[in-house]
């Protein structure tokens, strides 16, 4: 099923895209993602915990970030398992980049789920919703992220508990101290 | 004990809806907490200006409640239309409220009378109106640990107009594809004193706008305001997609209910 939503960022489309091809911040932004690193450039394993009332399926997967058409267009791949419920999603994103009004972004959002196994009876209406929800709680985070400083104390994670928030901080903390080791360009 | 453990304890009324979901392997629980022998938690108390309905109590047992069904009517109709009797003499209505399912019945009534619950919990008792308390899909207001113990509603004036309209767009048998609750009440001149109207089953949280009546109050509730009302949920609720209708049907057909939810309320209070 395909998800279509847009949320604006009050930057220009270069640095818009930057953010969003930024592991560090788009992660922290991620409501219920519980762990993410990095195995090879733009590819990454990660753990998205999500709570559709009584059920909480733990997706365990990969997500493969392609940005060749940067900062027009920017698309990604996912795939995850939750072992739980026994279901598999698998999301192909794509986000267009366009400049709004002056000096913000208009980032148009599509993602193509597919879901198999059980979690496949909620239907489509509820995963829309949830889809839809992460994407609010997602951008909002990110919007804020870009109004403080850089440098400066980041802004509070999407809900997704306390002893999750540590767990996410400690893995984006060790996942910038390897990215500054290599002395590749990018974090920040 | 839910509250030492969250994640491993599910608690259970009727089960219609947890039991359900575990034999759909969504839900593992290790354990439940059975309310169902709790005593007091099942009766319908008239408590002079309002009914106090115990979270226990089926919906068959609100449905066929006296009580309920002279001081507010169009609840014990909503009650007989959810599911089937299968269902309704298991289900129970706290139950109901707690598992926030976005296509049922009694939410958007119960909003329409400005219904509230009582709640406990570990860190003590509190209220919550309805129209509060249902949250997001699936998700309300509850914390973990705590429970729905009474759903307490203001009897409406006499005189006072209510109804609920349930549009089903499969079989007879079937969750609400849109539900509409209605309750309005006239001054002496004929003109409107108070409104309220509440859509369910169109979108993850029953929708109610105070904001869009409020202008109505004073008019005479006629063909014509009736239509801008309905025009203006219709214009504000973004509904879902499901297998019971697409968001632009669901539209089409909010626009139409309210209208007629407003003009064809039945007199049933007393």
């Amino acid at each position: 099923m395909i998800i279509e939503d847009s949320f604006r960022l009050s930057v220009p489309p270069q640095r818009a895209a930057e953010v969003l091809l930024n592991a560090d911040t788009v992660a922290r932004c991620v409501p219920g993602l519980r762990e993410i690193e990095e195995t090879e450039p733009d590819r990454y394993e990660a753990v998205l915990g999500l709570q559709i009332g009584p059920v909480k399926p733990t997706f365990a997967g990969w997500l493969q970030v392609d940005r060749s058409a940067s900062p027009k267009r920017l698309e990604a791949k996912a795939e995850g398992t939750d072992r739980s419920t026994g279901s598999v999603a698998q999301v192909s994103f794509s986000a267009d980049l366009e400049e709004d009004t002056e000096g913000s972004t208009l980032v148009q959002v599509s993602a193509d789920i597919r879901i198999r196994g059980r979690l496949g009876q909620f239907g489509t209406g509820v995963i829309q919703s949830a889809a839809k929800e992460i994407m609010r709680q997602f951008s909002a985070c990110l919007d804020s992220s870009l109004s403080a400083a850089s440098g400066e104390e980041a802004p509070p994670a999407p809900s997704a508990g306390r002893s999750v928030l540590k767990i996410i901080w400690a893995v984006i903390r060790d996942f910038f101290q390897r990215l500054l080791n290599r002395g590749r360009k990018g974090g920040g | 004990m839910a509250a030492d453990d969250p994640l491993r304890s599910k608690i259970v009324a009727g089960g219609t809806a947890l039991v359900l979901m575990m034999r759909q392997g969504l839900v593992a629980p290790e354990r439940l907490i059975a309310l169902k022998h709790i005593p007091d938690l099942d009766g319908i108390e008239d408590r002079g200006e309002v009914v106090a309905i115990g979270a226990c109590a089926t919906v068959t047992t609100v449905a066929s409640s006296p009580l309920v069904s002279s001081a507010l009517p169009s609840l014990a109709y909503a009650c007989r239309a959810v599911a089937n009797v299968r269902v309704r003499n298991v289900a129970t209505l706290g139950g109901n409220l707690a598992e926030a399912d976005y296509a049922s019945d009694p939410p958007a009534v119960l909003i329409s009378l400005g219904a509230f619950c009582e709640v406990a919990g570990v860190e003590g008792a509190r209220t919550v109106p309805v129209a509060d308390l249902i949250t997001g899909l699936y998700t309300t207001d509850l914390q973990e640990g705590e429970v729905i113990t009474r759903i307490v509603v203001p009897k409406p004036a006499s005189g006072t107009r209510a109804n609920y309209i349930k549009y089903k767009s499969r079989s007879s048998e079937d969750r609400p594809c849109v539900g509409v609750a209605s309750i309005s009440s006239t001054s002496p001149d004929g003109s409107i004193a108070s409104l309220s109207v509440a859509v369910g089953a169109v979108a993850p949280t029953p929708q109610h706008f105070p904001d869009l009546l409020e202008d109505a109050i004073g008019q005479r509730l006629d063909d014509s305001l009736a239509e801008e009302i309905a025009e203006a949920y219709a214009s504000r609720i973004e509904p879902m997609d499901d297998l019971r209708g697409s968001a632009w049907y669901r539209t089409q057909v909010i626009r139409a209910l309210v209208k007629r939810s407003l003009l064809d309320t039945e007199v049933g209070i007393r």
